[in-house]
């Protein structure tokens, strides 16, 4: 190829040219970056001065992509706490429309609770902060954590990631409602275990006497001993039941009181004496101090016995042989107080608040070397906030014996006249003539034997059917009647009976298992004229024939 | 040019007085310009050091300087539109406006000559 030299003008222009296009290569390279996004930002300003970087939209993009699918809520404040973004998260915990929330104060989304806290965000924003509010949602309240950052742009606005906290508090709640379950479970496991313990110590003296009395080969003493222990341990099973009974009522408040006015004296003396067979037994020295004048209390006879006895059964249980208790009465201003105290084991310091719980009792030094299931305080307890008083427990510690204080307030009222029918010798049932009916054989061979001990003509029936058979022919001045039978029960029975005119006006007491007001209630408004409760003591049987054949 | 505000890139200080020391004549001495962490500034930076291992490896140091720190800074190398990467050395200086995920243009554009 030959080349026409250039004349010195083409070079110069030549050279022109290449300079040109060198200073063209910048501007041409920068618009085909841009044509290719290649760039997404841009120096600005036509001074140094004024000179800033400007961002393209589009490439926050990927911020935006983030922030738009994430799980927690996202928004930005101004500095005066109008939400000036929220991200879909956000709204859909709010559960308002985006278009909603932008622009209005975002403290009209919390509870007057967390507003101040925001305030506070608002008022001494820093750097990064974490605080935790309840939302004020569509559905509901909401508690969240909330991230806080501050847009460095110079006027206070703010940067928030908000965190549903419900689904971590549900799992919290769950643990603790688990734990609670697995305790409960185990305290009902040591309960179960225990009571099995307690029936079946009594339950054996009990099967192990009858044993030997069938035989028939036990002396007169012995048989004398035999019976005392199979009553005492008979009675200390139906203690148990009724104790488990009474805790099970008192805690769920069906335990209704019968109250009235009576003299606090009669309770404890009357107190002392149930316990005094234990007394006996080791030995105690009881010593009982009582004002002379009545110290009248407002209350269910039965109960404020109860709270006696088993403070009495608890001093008597812990003091050794030899021991003494003393019982004092005190009647101060508007207050009544029952001091007992003992020359016990006593309790120690670290079991002290825990006497009136319920199957508490101090295992820590004499590994369960005492029955029972730990019942009898927390009844105490209870009885007493019943009946608006208290009780309270004291021990110098170990072996320095123990005093309980309890409290009732004291009423104005004058106490009734309480009949001494205890003291009368039991009533002759001569010639009256008595029906008893009940499925079990046994019960009504027990009964037989106590109404006929005292004088009284008895038939007996089994069933409904014989019974309605027998108060014909019979006429018998009482009837005794089991509730619940197999076939026709009590109350059908007595709808029965009332058909016929001959029947109609003869008195029906009723037999009954269940201890329940409902069940009493029931059985009055049935027409029963009384009710005896199982497990039946002969002289209430007697006395309860009595005085309705004595009306008659 | 001296004062720059930079976010330190390998060849750490240690390599850079081992090539100094040796004088050797192509140390590759490279200033990216980006604003902040926008995707192409991002892309730019690793699009970078992938090129610089493969090509250069030993014989570089980075300079990545962020505009939005201090936008004062575009004016020395004028820059216009980022991300831009500038070859302060070896001499003459030269600009690749863009991601850099051209790897023909910058090949191209920075005068490389392979082999």
């Amino acid at each position: 190829m030959t080349e026409t030299p250039l004349t010195p003008r083409e070079r110069r222009l030549v050279v022109k040219l290449r300079k040109l296009e060198a200073l063209l290569h910048e501007p041409i390279q920068t618009i085909e970056a841009i044509r290719k996004g290649e760039v997404d930002a841009f120096v600005v300003g036509e001074t140094e001065a004024d000179e800033q970087v400007y961002v393209l939209k589009s490439a926050d993009r990927l911020y935006q992509l983030i922030v738009e699918s994430m799980g927690e809520g996202a928004l930005t404040v101004s500095h005066d706490g109008a939400i000036t973004y929220c991200n879909p998260q956000f709204v859909r915990l709010v559960g308002v429309d985006r278009s909603e929330l932008l622009g209005r104060p975002l403290r009209e989304f919390l509870t007057p609770r967390s507003r101040a806290l925001l305030d506070s965000l608002l008022t001494s924003p820093e750097p990064s902060n974490r605080i935790e509010v309840e939302l004020e949602t569509k559905g509901g309240v909401v508690p969240a954590n909330v991230i806080s950052a501050l847009i460095d742009d110079g006027d206070g606005s703010l940067c928030l990631i908000v965190h549903d906290l419900r689904n971590q508090r549900a799992r919290e709640d769950l643990l603790v409602a688990k734990e609670a379950a697995e305790q409960a479970n185990r305290s009902k496991d040591d309960f179960l275990a225990m009571v099995s313990h307690e029936l079946r110590s009594p339950i054996t003296v009990i099967l192990g006497w009858t044993r030997m009395l069938q035989m028939n080969r036990l002396d007169r003493d012995t048989r004398k001993l035999a019976v005392e222990s199979i009553q005492q341990s008979t009675s200390r099973l139906l203690k148990l039941v009724d104790d488990i009974l009474d805790v099970s009522r008192l805690s769920d408040g069906r335990l209704t009181l019968q109250r009235e006015v009576l003299d606090l004296r009669d309770c404890v003396r009357a107190s002392v004496e149930s316990v005094r067979f234990d007394v006996d037994q080791k030995s105690l020295h009881v010593d009982v101090r009582v004002p002379d004048e009545p110290v009248p209390v407002f209350g269910d006879p039965d109960r404020v016995q109860q709270i006696v006895v088993n403070l009495l059964v608890n001093a008597v249980k812990f003091t050794p042989a030899q021991g003494r208790v003393d019982v004092v009465i005190e009647a101060h201003d508007r207050v009544a107080q029952i001091t007992v105290r003992d020359t016990g084991e006593g309790i120690a310091p670290e079991f002290l608040p825990f006497v009136f719980e319920r199957f508490r009792q101090d295992f820590s030094s004499t590994t369960r070397a005492h029955r029972g299931l730990g019942l009898g305080l927390a009844i105490v307890r209870q009885l007493l906030e019943a009946h608006g008083g208290s009780v309270s427990a004291h021990s110098e510690g170990k072996g320095k014996g123990a005093t309980f204080i309890v409290t009732l307030p004291l009423t104005s009222q004058q106490v009734a006249h309480v009949s001494a029918h205890d003291e009368e010798p039991l009533p002759s049932l001569d010639g009256r003539r008595v029906l008893l009916v009940d499925d079990e054989v046994d019960t009504v061979d027990v009964m037989r034997t106590i109404l006929c001990s005292a004088g009284a003509s008895v038939e007996t029936a089994t069933s409904a059917a014989q019974a309605l058979e027998h108060a014909a022919d019979f006429d018998p001045h009482v009837i005794v009647c089991d509730i619940a039978m197999p076939g026709e029960d009590g109350f059908q029975f007595l709808s029965r009976l009332s058909e016929h005119t001959a029947t109609r006006t003869v008195p029906v007491l009723a037999i009954t298992g269940k201890s329940s007001t409902a069940e009493r209630d029931a059985i009055l408004a049935a027409g029963f004229q009384s009710y005896l409760r199982k497990p039946i003591e002969p002289d209430e049987l007697i006395r309860a024939i009595h005085g309705f054949a004595r009306e008659e | 040019m001296a004062a720059k505000k930079t976010r330190t890139r390998p060849a750490s200080s240690k390599t850079k007085t081992a090539r100094r020391s040796g004088h050797k004549p192509d140390l590759w001495n490279l200033r990216l310009y980006v604003a902040g962490t926008t995707p192409k500034s991002v892309a730019a930076v690793s699009n970078l050091r992938r090129f610089c291992e493969e090509h250069l490896a030993g014989r570089y140091t980075i300079e990545v300087i962020d505009l939005l720190e201090n936008p004062k800074l575009a004016r020395g190398d004028q820059i216009v539109a980022i991300p831009t990467l500038v070859r302060k050395l070896p001499a003459p200086m030269r600009k690749i406006i863009g991601d850099l995920s051209d790897r023909e243009r910058v090949i191209v554009g920075m005068d490389l000559r392979l082999g």
